[in-house]
């Protein structure tokens, strides 16, 4: 299947499938009438790095999911960044006591999910060769998923299983303007939605403020409703939707 | 025994003001009362960290309270305690003697804990004793490690909190610094380009801090290219073998050489020279 003709959600395999996504090839075979295998074949490795069995009711097909999830989960172990910092091409000004809305873009992995009692991630990986950044001092930062990416008051096109799109809403609540360069979003457990092979975040609220020390940016993953997109909901816990950036923007 | 007449006590002889005892027996209820809310408190607080240790140290502070308080109500009797305080004090000199490396242990796992330099799971050295490993357990008296050959160590705590302690995991972030070295006859420009997109080319290693590629050295065999780049504090091992063998295999593609070491030896006298010609005509 092309990647054009790929798309985030549900896949019901009967017999097989075969979905090229940049240099991962998956591969899902019938094994009898109620077994299937699954293989990822990375091209760059020149080897199948995952291969998983799974049960269906006899007769009937598998069902197969591919979602976007934040690009925190590759390479193994790979838990060490529970946020993504989003460094700005041009620096967002802010005038003081207004709001400026635009939209970012931040990497994504594949998750391929297979439905039998529920719903079990056998897989996940990156299309794309994502980079880590310190944020702060190694002694008091932390490590997020890095990625640069332009701001546009419009929404921004994006590559497909590799980015997502972000709704930002920047406020500033100082008496001067500020000048952000990076926004730290909490991205672990957050769940993503989609459209075709279109990724989305919840809306990201950033408060720009006076903190006890210093300035401070009040970054929140907003839980969202009104969206036309569908929504993951493969995260099983509940993890803080915010963070307060304390060490510069 | 007890004698009560108007404003003071006999107790056993000795003639005690009533005000006197009752302050005195304040003395000690207040004690008491002190000592059971700092028992609960010391407990409260070191179980987190030290639960074996919270134990005996919340009954120390118990009964060190409750000693200095019964001394003050005695005192405040006007009974003279200097007896008591000698045999006492020679007592807690002799015990102190006996119990010296325990209550060091002891306190110095407090104080460890007070100054958390590391926790159950770091990977930690102790400089002094030549000894590295992971943390596998802190007792009230020693820490345990597994060193990194899998031996099992025991530290006592004292050892350890008077040493100097490198915690390698304790921060999020290290920095890798390797040295590569390349023949003077190449470009160093093209060796840093490759240098960079094995760099690159890494997931592991951070963009920020940006990594630094430098020519570090004009060596003896050759130029000397430092790589310093930032990893997640527990990738430092796997991230530095990787990129090692990542550049040798890149320079090696790009048919840069690294030089070996060469020295060259020259004979002073007849003899020494006499051989270096027999070598040469054999080569």
């Amino acid at each position: 299947m092309l990647l054009t003709n790929i798309t985030y959600g549900e896949y019901k395999v009967i017999d097989s499938l075969e979905l090229g996504l940049y240099d991962n090839i998956l591969k899902i075979n019938r094994l009898d009438s109620s077994h299937y295998i699954y293989e990822r074949y990375d091209k760059k490795q020149d080897k199948v790095t995952t291969r998983r069995f799974l049960e269906s009711m006899v007769g009937e097909a598998v069902e197969i999911y591919l979602y976007p999830l934040p690009a925190i989960y590759t390479p193994p172990p790979a838990d060490y960044a529970k946020h993504v910092m989003i460094k700005l091409k041009e620096s967002a000004v802010v005038s003081p006591k207004s709001t400026l809305e635009f939209y970012l873009k931040m990497p994504v992995e594949v998750g391929v999910f297979y439905k039998h009692d529920r719903s079990v991630m056998i897989d996940v990986f990156a299309s794309k060769l994502f980079k880590y950044a310190l944020y702060g001092t190694s002694d008091n930062g932390l490590v997020c998923r890095y990625y640069e990416s332009n701001m546009s008051f419009d929404a921004l096109p994006i590559e497909p299983f590799c980015e997502c799109l972000v709704h930002v809403r920047l406020s500033n609540y100082l008496d001067k303007p500020a000048i952000v360069n990076m926004l730290v979003i909490p991205v672990e457990g957050i769940d993503l939605w989609y459209d075709g092979n279109t990724a989305l975040l919840d809306t990201v609220t950033a408060i720009i403020k006076q903190g006890i020390k210093n300035e401070v940016i009040e970054v929140k993953v907003e839980e969202s409703t009104e969206y036309k997109y569908t929504k993951t909901r493969v995260s099983p816990t509940v993890v803080s939707r915010t963070y307060t950036m304390e060490l510069g923007f | 025994m007890i004698d009560v007449s108007l404003g003071s006590i006999n107790i056993l002889g000795t003639e005690i003001e009533l005000l006197r005892l009752i302050i005195s027996i304040a003395i000690i209820a207040a004690g008491v009362v002190i000592a059971r809310i700092v028992r609960l408190a010391v407990n409260f607080f070191l179980s987190k960290y030290l639960p074996q240790a919270s134990i005996v140290a919340s009954k120390a502070v118990f009964w060190i309270i409750i000693a200095i308080a019964g001394i003050s109500a005695i005192g405040n009797l006007g009974v003279e305690l200097t007896g008591v305080l000698l045999a006492g004090g020679i007592a807690g000199i002799i015990i102190g003697f006996a119990v010296q490396s325990t209550v060091a242990n002891l306190f110095s796992g407090i104080f460890m804990q007070i100054d958390r330099a590391f926790k159950i799971g770091d990977s930690i050295e102790v400089a002094e004793m030549n000894v590295a490993g992971v943390v596998t357990d802190i007792t009230a008296f020693s820490v345990i490690l597994r060193r990194f050959d899998g031996v099992y160590v025991r530290i006592p705590n004292e050892k350890i909190f008077t040493s100097q302690v490198r915690n390698f995991t304790r921060n999020v972030a290290r920095r890798v610094e390797v040295t590569v070295s390349i023949a003077y006859k190449e470009s160093i420009s093209k060796a840093i380009e490759v240098i960079r997109s094995v760099i690159d080319g890494n997931a592991r290693i951070l963009a920020v801090p940006e990594p630094m590629v430098m020519v570090w050295q004009l060596g003896n065999s050759g130029v000397e290219v430092s790589v310093w780049c930032w990893v997640p504090s527990r990738e430092f091992f796997n991230v530095r073998t990787e990129i090692l063998k990542s550049i040798k295999e890149a320079l090696d593609s790009n048919g840069i050489e690294i030089p070996f070491q060469q020295i060259t030896l020259w004979f002073g006298d007849e003899k020494g020279r006499e051989r270096l010609g027999e070598i040469s005509e054999r080569r």
